[in-house]
């Protein structure tokens, strides 16, 4: 019969690959279990009135109350769509950089120059994201440097239609250099005997890079993008936060930020619980989403 | 086909799992006690007792409190043992509730809970802290004194369901209109500035307006550096709202832009006339180039870097000692006069029962001997005692001291300017929080009142009292839990709008064309509710007051 | 020898793409710049007439409050076991699971991959995690800070990607020499794969190195404290709540300290990494793995 037939077979393989499965598996399935699924009970905490005398499942069941809450207000679509807008237009302008650099990086002839530029472009990943907005702030200042030399005095700062350009700007500013690394790695993957082959058939550069570079790097820049794209609801707060005033609240407030406002602050769990929920479900959509489309266009490679 | 079966049948199998773990975790349920026996409980105690409270310390003092000189001082006393679990203050607000959200090792209280209404209440409802006003009435004579002497602030704790949840701090400095919050941000005005130029102290906003222009001519602070008025906008005590007193009704601004006639109506400050008419006022400020560019975005350091370099002419704080590189050189501003001869300094809310925070300290429910707790606690309220849990002590050998016992036994503060560390060091080694209670009557018999205080104190009585024509402040009301759900969501989104518009109305103008927009847009986000909501309350309360 | 004629489209590609280059490099080397030199400054000086190399000016008052102060040795000690640590066991772990999710015919492949990959999206949350490291009586220990992690899942599919594109045959050839699967992992596979590792070892090192939120909320001895969250209590510490009815110049000092304090720990909590990560870099390079495949 067909079915003993598959399943046998399929028995066979696990007994015969066991060391897959109990050396290299285990452990990762092991810590998953137990950290990662065990806990999630606590999704439903979402839809309760936690108590700690009474458990997860012995608290109160509230149902959606913490969705509305943060569903109810006026301007809910904005800051979702607040939120939406400034991981995709981040996600658009600031995927090709680090790929960009590490192609170009990749050409540069003099190593040790290769090496320093590398180590200087790492660097801004250090700061801290609240230190950055401060040098922001100051940079940006209607006094600072950039008002000098351009001989205005904007502020920038209390401008709804300048908080996008600058928060996706320092992000890239601050997160380019260190994204490239991966790419730099999986270029190290290219062959250099099929470069050569590439010169000596007559290609320029740009011949090259497509030819070969690209080539080696495909599939971690259709994983990196697929990920990205699943992670667009998680954007923190934290930088929009400190990036916000006054006057560019109609552009900063974002879903995190008006979260953190409303009930964060009151370490109220059930709350917080929901949001994070909402923002999971809308990641888990987008990602399969993307992930057919990429995987269409990718020959069926995807996650 | 039979591959995705199998997956899900997986994927149900460690949901289960997960579902039942969740469920082995409920703790055996603690009925709260609300002992009231009369178990005379005198220290210091024939046997050792123990009890165990969670608290909080400063970074760099002591993480363990039972090396506070303090705590020494009172086991040795009565024989009570505390083991302390202790956080350090800035992690403490995470580290606290995950301590509440774990049932199996809760202690018998937390000694410096930092609870906000909306905290007791909800782990009131859960049954995670035990009401404790039987305790107060039967076993805390000081506490009870304590607010029997001020039935305010009895009426303050007591939470709407009339149970009282936590032990409250108090520090009482001044009270009705010479209290000391009843102003947070006060104007400063450069004095030294003034004289040089042969000005007087202006009195109306005019004179204002012509005294920043003469400091901005004169570059008085030299090297273009001069700024002449800056504050931080929508920045609580730095805020200008004060001087927006002189227009229209006179309720000017305040942190919460709340604001009580003087026929015990809830007003909105940011919808008022007056507000209107200064924010046009302060907009013509800005056009002549009077206040300071950064003033909408710039933070607190900045604020207090600029000052420092002697750049200010006008300011705004709560003691300019902290933002200008000499005090000597400001004084605090009286109230103007406006355009209409109005003339008011607007008093902020909650101010008249000054100091008050009502989750301080809680019992849990898993304290199983609550008399013992509040006897315990009560011993902080006694007043000396409470002195030196808020300040510091006496008599520390080879420290540093905040106090020095004088000979008739008061507790006199020490002048630290001489002491290597500063004075906030030395404050925050020796003090230990908690539960306690400071009020006007004790200073001058039991203890001193503190340089800083004194002074702020009687520049409001002499220089602002006089002016204050509201009769009422909204007080500091215990409300329900659905009432403070209610207005926690309207004013995140109220006070975004206020706060966006009044940066725009100051930097940009327009105030008049686009005013009837913006209070469309404040009934839009539920300005109409969140007053009436605020109205009930205010009514219940002069009606419970008043019995 | 190659040729040497230059077409015109190589000119084209280095001109523009060493202007791109350079001016992203002074975009990043002038604000870092600025942090180094603001380090030195004192901040009121800073705020008001901005940097200055007027030397006179300067002090390193920062860094000798951040040095005196015993705690950030203890928190660098720290730092540094908990990274090596984390690092190891993450990219070991990680590593290993990602080799039998690359092969295509991996029986269960489907159900792990989900398995894995709900768990980037849903979890129970703070809570939940707490309870269950406190049940476990992992508070104040090491394993609460490295274990929960461990297993990166954003980690495992790049490293899955990355072995993908290694052909199938340099396992048949292994296969048929009668090696197992593990030793072939670790004597053919590993090497291959330096550079992929070296990132991911990159990766989890700075972040557990950076990270401070987890060490707060399950290690409670300060003696346990990692070096982030040392220099964040330092600069909170010194950010006093205006209003409090303290010593106002007091506080009022302490804020400049803040200020002063915040480039400098900067600066200090990245020397480390600048120090290590040219030891990791040389793995980036081209043509490790050159030759091996067509053998």
């Amino acid at each position: 019969m067909k079915k003993n037939h598959c399943s046998n077979k399929r028995l066979q393989y696990v007994k015969k690959n066991w060391q897959l499965y109990i050396f290299f598996l285990l452990p990762a399935v092991v810590l998953t279990f137990i950290f990662k699924y065990i806990p999630m009970g606590g999704i439903l905490i979402a839809f309760k009135d936690y108590n700690a005398f009474k458990g997860i499942l012995g608290s109160e069941w509230v149902g959606l109350k913490y969705f509305e809450r943060f569903i109810s207000s006026p301007d809910f679509m904005r800051y979702l769509l607040n939120t939406l807008k400034l991981s995709l237009f981040g996600l658009l302008w600031g995927f090709p950089v680090p790929i960009l650099l590490a192609l170009i990086l990749n050409r540069v002839r003099r190593e040790g120059i290769k090496r320093k530029i590398q180590l200087l472009i790492y660097l801004p990943n250090f700061i801290s994201v609240i230190v950055l907005c401060g040098m922001v702030k100051i940079f940006l200042s209607p006094v600072g440097p950039v008002n000098s030399f351009l001989g205005t005095s904007t502020d920038f700062m209390s401008m709804p239609e300048a908080f996008r350009t600058i928060y996706i700007a320092s992000g890239i500013w601050q997160g380019a250099g260190w994204g490239s690394i991966l790419y730099t790695a999986a270029l190290s993957n290219s062959s250099q005997e099929l470069t050569e082959a590439a010169v000596v058939d007559g290609a320029n550069v740009f011949q090259q890079i497509w030819h070969v570079d690209l080539p080696a790097i495909k599939n971690v820049i259709v994983i990196q993008f697929i990920l990205q794209a699943g992670n667009i609801m998680s954007i923190g707060f934290e930088k929009a936060y400190a990036l916000q005033t006054d006057m560019n609240i109609p552009a900063s407030e974002i879903l995190a930020t008006y979260v953190y406002k409303i009930g964060l602050l009151n370490g109220d769990y059930g709350f917080s619980t929901a949001v994070g929920l909402f923002n999971s479900i809308i990641n888990v959509i987008l990602l399969v989403f993307v992930n057919k489309v990429v995987s269409k266009l990718n020959d069926g490679q995807g996650i | 086909m039979r591959k995705k079966n199998l997956g899900k049948a997986v994927v149900l199998m460690t949901v289960a799992t997960m579902l039942l773990s969740a469920c082995g975790k409920a703790g055996s349920s603690t009925t709260g006690q609300v002992a009231g026996e009369n178990e005379d409980i005198s220290f210091p105690l024939e046997k050792t007792a123990e009890l165990s409270f969670i608290t909080s310390a400063e970074t760099g003092t002591t993480q363990e409190p039972n090396e506070r000189i303090i705590f020494q001082r009172l086991e040795d006393e009565t024989n009570a043992h505390i083991n302390w679990t202790c956080f350090v203050s800035d992690q403490f607000a995470d580290k606290k509730n995950l301590a509440l959200a774990n049932a199996k090792n809760l202690p018998d209280g937390l000694f410096s809970a930092d609870m906000s209404d909306y905290d007791l209440l909800r782990y009131a409802k859960q049954g995670v802290i035990i009401p404790v006003e039987e305790l107060i009435e039967n076993n805390m004579p000081n506490l009870k004194k304590v607010l029997d002497d001020n039935p305010e602030y009895k009426a303050m704790i007591t939470a709407p369901d009339g149970h009282i949840y936590a032990f409250p701090w108090i520090e009482q400095l001044g009270s009705g209109k010479e209290a000391i919050q009843t102003i947070g941000g006060m104007p400063f005005i450069n004095k030294k500035w003034l004289d040089e130029l042969g000005l007087p102290v202006p009195t109306t906003t005019e004179e204002l307006k012509e005294t920043l222009v003469a400091f901005k001519e004169n570059d008085m602070a030299g090297d273009g550096q001069t700024i002449p008025m800056s504050f931080i906008m929508n920045g609580g005590n730095e805020d200008m709202g004060f001087i927006l007193g002189a227009f229209g009704d006179g309720y000017g601004d305040v942190p919460d832009h709340i604001a009580v006639s003087n026929d015990k109506k809830v007003v909105y400050t940011a919808a008022q006339d007056g507000y209107k008419e200064g924010l046009i006022w302060m907009h013509d400020l800005a056009e002549a180039g009077l206040i300071d560019p950064e003033a909408y975005t710039h933070d607190w350091s900045t604020y207090v870097a600029k000052g420092k370099a002697g750049r200010y002419g006008l300011c705004f704080t709560w003691d300019c000692a902290s933002i200008v590189q000499d005090s000597n050189d400001f004084i605090p501003l009286p109230a103007l006069t406006g355009p209409e001869g109005q003339k008011n300094a607007p008093r902020a809310s909650r101010s008249d029962t000054s100091g008050l925070q009502r989750g301080r300290c809680v019992l849990t429910a898993a304290c199983k001997n609550p008399t013992l707790a509040a006897a315990w606690l009560d011993l902080m309220y006694d007043p000396q005692q409470s002195a030196q849990n808020n300040w510091g002590t006496y008599g520390e050998e080879g420290k540093a001291n905040i106090f020095e016992k004088t000979d008739d036994g008061m507790l006199k503060h020490l002048d630290l300017s001489g002491e290597s560390q500063s004075p906030w060091e030395i404050r925050t080694t020796q003090m230990v929080g908690g539960p306690l209670a400071v009020m006007d009557s004790y200073y001058g018999t039991y203890v001193t009142c503190p340089d800083d205080a004194q002074y702020r104190l009687d520049w409001i009585k002499d220089v602002y009292v006089a002016d204050m024509k509201e009769d009422y402040v909204y007080p500091n009301i215990f409300m329900s839990q659905n009432d403070l759900d209610n207005i926690n969501q309207y004013t995140t989104d109220l006070d975004s709008y206020v706060n966006r518009m009044k940066s725009d109305f100051v930097m940009n103008g327009n105030v008049e064309e686009r005013w009837d927009e913006y209070i469309t847009t404040l009934e839009g986000y539920g300005l109409s509710k969140y007053l009436e909501i605020m109205q009930t309350n205010l009514d219940n309360y002069f009606v419970n007051h008043e019995k | 020898m190659r040729a040497r004629r230059k077409p015109f489209a190589d000119q084209v590609f280095y001109f523009i793409g060493y202007f791109l280059l350079g001016m992203f490099t002074l975009a990043i080397i002038i604000p870092i710049f600025y942090v180094l030199v603001a380090s030195f400054m004192d901040p009121t000086v800073l705020q008001n007439k901005g940097i200055t190399f007027d030397f006179s000016k300067w002090s390193t008052d920062a860094y000798r409050r951040v040095f005196e102060n015993r705690m950030i040795w203890v928190g660098f000690r720290n730092s540094i076991i908990y990274s090596v640590s984390f690092t190891i066991v993450s990219v070991g772990v990680t590593v290993l699971a990602a080799y039998p999710m690359s092969k295509k015919d991996l029986v269960g492949k489907k159900i792990f991959n989900t398995f894995f990959i709900i768990t980037m999206f849903f979890g129970g949350g703070l809570v939940p995690t707490y309870l269950l490291i406190s049940n476990l009586n992992m508070l104040d220990s090491i394993w609460a800070i490295i274990l929960p992690n461990a297993f990166n899942v954003w980690n495992m599919i790049l490293a899955r990607t990355y072995y993908q594109s290694i052909p199938a045959e340099l396992r048949e050839a292994s296969s048929m020499d009668g090696a197992s699967e593990i030793v072939h992992f670790f004597k053919i596979l590993f090497p291959i794969c330096k550079p992929i590792i070296a990132v991911l070892a990159l990766y989890q090192f700075v972040g557990m190195w950076n990270s401070y939120f987890d060490p707060m909320i399950y290690l409670n001895n300060a003696e346990m404290q990692p070096l982030q969250l040392v220099l964040r209590s330092i600069l909170i510490q010194n950010t006093p709540e205006p209003g409090m009815i303290a010593d106002i110049e007091g506080l009022a000092e302490m804020a400049k300290i803040a200020e002063l304090l915040k480039y400098s720990t900067i600066v200090v909590s990245s020397i480390p990494l600048l120090i290590m990560y040219p030891f990791f870099q040389k793995y980036f390079d081209k043509g490790i793995m050159v030759g091996s495949v067509k053998g």
